[in-house]
């Protein structure tokens, strides 16, 4: 009788405990959103690779495609942020020392180390990350806006087409961190 | 029916060993190939600034490869982030495997006891 009421009660036990949830669940408006998100990055950097020292290459004759590439991540990060009940993203403790070996004193101050991991410091490791790749769009406009220049005088405002193929490889590495990670929760 | 120690460690050890590693495969394919790109990256803003500075028609100016190299380590982060994300996820599920042969172990042994 007594071995009888033990399992029970450890059936009991074991039945309350359901399935542990240690990363937020997939999110298709953020999955699709960050591919869009590329997809029109990846056709901006290509079309202004070929129009450099062009008028239509011009930091002011394609600033408005910027603005809605702004506005499109920015989406994302709210509805992010809107998830993570204004949670920070916890890192694991070798992984935040290794960030900070390489980024010294620019490391973010969002980023700590914790252990209490929960969906809500996930989310807000999603909103870091579309934070990111907002960062890398808004670095590939000071470059086209203020950095580099074509044309006979150099005095163009331009992406010159090195700059366009390095600039996109290195933010399509932030933004497939976005999809990679919403790719694994979709598939779990 | 009796409950076995050995017979349910060895079933949990299979089970969170199976379900770890097809989360963990997804990190080492990811990480690795990330990595690389940053290596290729870096070689590439060097070379480009260095070729600006033969002729200015080429590569692109020191000004944009510094951009360039914050945008990296910037990328950096990011890659480590998913990396947590990931390993997270790997754990969760072998966690979770853990739970199912426990469950399973017991309900068995509760009907067998009934």
């Amino acid at each position: 009788m007594n071995r009888i009421l033990a399992l029970l009660g450890m059936a009991m036990l074991v039945s309350a405990c359901g399935s542990i949830r240690l990363v937020s669940d997939y999110d298709e408006v953020i999955d699709r959103g960050v591919t869009e998100f590329s997809e029109q990055l990846s056709t901006h950097a290509k079309n202004m690779s070929e129009l450099a020292g062009k008028p239509d290459g011009t930091y002011e004759a394609t600033l408005m495609k910027y603005n809605a590439l702004d506005s499109k991540i920015e989406g994302l990060i709210t509805r992010a942020r809107n998830n993570s009940d204004g949670k920070i993203c916890k890192l694991h403790r070798e992984t935040l020392a290794r960030i900070k070996v390489l980024m010294k004193e620019q490391t973010p101050s969002q980023l700590q180390e914790g252990t209490d991991v929960s969906t809500a410091t996930e989310n807000s490791c999603s909103s870091r990350l579309l934070e990111l790749a907002r960062d890398q769009l808004s670095d590939i406009r000071t470059i086209h806006r203020d950095i580099d220049k074509c044309g006979p005088g150099m005095d163009i405002s331009c992406l010159r087409p090195a700059t366009s193929k390095d600039a996109l490889a290195i933010a399509m590495q932030s933004a497939n961190a976005v999809a990679i990670v919403e790719t694994a929760k979709k598939s779990r | 029916m009796s409950v076995s120690a050995e017979d349910i460690f060895n079933k949990i050890m299979d089970a969170a060993e199976t379900a770890f590693n097809e989360g963990w495969v997804v990190v080492k394919n990811y990480a690795p190939a990330e990595f690389r790109k940053m290596a290729v990256q870096l070689e590439s803003i060097a070379e480009n600034v260095a070729a600006f500075e033969i002729d200015k028609s080429q590569g692109y100016s020191p000004a944009t490869g510094k951009v360039l190299f914050r945008m990296q380590r910037r990328a950096t982060e990011a890659v480590l982030i998913a990396v947590t994300q990931l390993t997270l996820m790997a754990v969760e599920k072998a966690l979770n495997a853990i739970i199912k042969v426990v469950k399973e172990a017991f309900g068995a042994a509760l009907a067998a006891a009934l």
